[in-house]
């Protein structure tokens, strides 16, 4: 890939909705699993500053409430361009201490917030590094000026498309290594359903037939392989980004995991950004 | 229009980050290679407590299972649980667990349930209670 492609500029309405997209998401994620402070044992830490911080810091509720306000507060100031470069990094920081102590005193790991936290670098990191050719469109007395304004760098909704799909290559590489390609034959899908889900609709189709449970595995196994090629290409990504979709839309319905974060980001920059810059170079074309 | 040099490191900073994910193959927010679910599952266990109240924590009784989210013991939290792997549990384990917890829960007795879901050579998947068993406080 051409470096200086990455340099080239998009209207920065992009990043302002995603930025508004993300952060709403991780809110709602944040409201529908309430924190738990668990006393059962744990063996290791599941979060990098588990290492750095005191144990006793993941047993203060206190903690967390002052981080969700800071992320709260951050992430408003940050999309209403009130110091956005200290806004940003608070909320980076702030959700990043969410997420560690979430993740520290659950017994059962969750990955709704990594995506999230992603995102909201990469576009602090486009905040803080873009801060002077933001702030001279800020300072336009123009409505809109910095929706309209060409000052989002392609790195950034491509860096953020590369690591998500990085994570999913990841997580398919995982099943590979744990299982091989037989991970994808249908029969641990109809177990998990049978056990988390007896009742649901799906679990008695992929239960009927054994052959569409295969199929649905084997398309989530190579689309999770794939995942960071499909994403990063631009002629792939809206078919990736619907066969990723199509996977969060039936965890969700079946089995209750939300993962919003990934679905916006999913949907916002694999699917919409691209049709709509297609729809657009084609009416320019015209 | 070229990439500053700021760009540059910071995009060279995510791609080592994402890189070195693979042969750490790390579980600890906010970085992660996702091994939920990457088990090929065949077989899967669990328990569940009542007392005389009612349904009780697992967690308080030691008998949690996160199998399904930590599949191997190395990655981020794994619960020592009795079902290790989704494996059916033994009772003599279950109740050791359980006695060292009955006074401070506060309760005289709990039935200890496992469900079991499995594949079965026919190609069928079978789910059903596979042990039930009361345990009390030793005298």
């Amino acid at each position: 890939m051409n470096l200086d492609a990455l340099a080239e500029r998009l209207p920065g309405g992009l990043a302002q909705g995603l930025l508004l997209a993300v952060w709403l998401a991780t809110l709602v994620v944040l409201v529908l699993l309430p924190p738990q402070i668990t006393s059962g044992v744990r063996e290791n830490h599941l979060a990098m500053l588990g290492h750095v911080l005191p144990e006793a810091i993941w047993q203060v509720r206190a903690v967390y409430d002052v981080s969700l306000a800071l992320f709260v507060a951050g992430g408003a100031l940050w999309w209403l361009r009130i110091r956005p470069v200290a806004s940003s990094v608070v909320t980076v920081l702030a959700l990043w201490m969410l997420g560690s102590w979430r993740a520290q005193g659950e017994m059962y790991s969750r990955h709704q917030l990594y995506v999230p936290f992603l995102t909201l670098l990469v576009l602090a990191g486009w905040t803080v590094l873009c801060r002077r050719e933001l702030a001279e469109v800020d300072a336009s007395e123009e409505d809109g000026a910095l929706y309209r304004a060409r000052v989002v760098p392609v790195w950034v909704p491509w860096s953020v498309l590369v690591l998500v799909g990085w994570g999913y290559t990841t997580s398919g590489l995982e099943k590979l290594a744990a299982g091989g390609v037989a991970w994808g034959d249908g029969v641990s899908l109809r177990v998990w359903l049978t056990a988390l889900a007896p009742e649901h609709p799906l679990t008695h189709v992929f239960t009927a037939s054994p052959a569409l449970a295969a199929i649905a595995q084997s398309l989530v196994l190579w689309g999770e392989v794939f995942a960071v090629v499909g994403l990063a290409w631009r002629p792939l990504r809206p078919w990736f980004g619907l066969v990723l979709l199509g996977f969060h839309a039936s965890l969700e319905w079946t089995l209750g995991l939300r993962f919003l974060g990934n679905e916006v980001v999913l949907l916002l920059l694999a699917v919409v950004w691209p049709v709509w810059s297609h729809l657009r170079s084609r009416t320019s074309a015209s | 229009m070229a990439l500053h040099r700021s760009e540059l490191g910071f995009l060279l900073a995510l791609a080592l980050f994402g890189l070195a994910n693979l042969p750490l193959r790390p579980d600890r927010f906010p970085v992660s290679t996702f091994p939920m679910f990457s088990d090929r599952t065949v077989q899967m266990s669990w328990l569940m407590v009542e007392g005389p109240d009612g349904p009780l924590s697992t967690h308080a009784f030691e008998l949690a299972n996160d199998y399904m989210v930590n599949p191997r013991p190395r990655y981020g939290l794994h619960t020592p649980g009795p079902n290790p792997g989704g494996r059916p549990a033994d009772k003599a384990d279950v109740e050791a667990r359980v006695r060292r917890h009955l006074a401070e829960q506060g309760v005289p007795w709990v039935v200890v349930v496992q469900t079991t879901t499995r594949y079965e050579p026919d190609g069928s998947v079978f789910r059903g209670e596979t042990a039930r068993w009361r345990i009390e406080a030793a005298p």
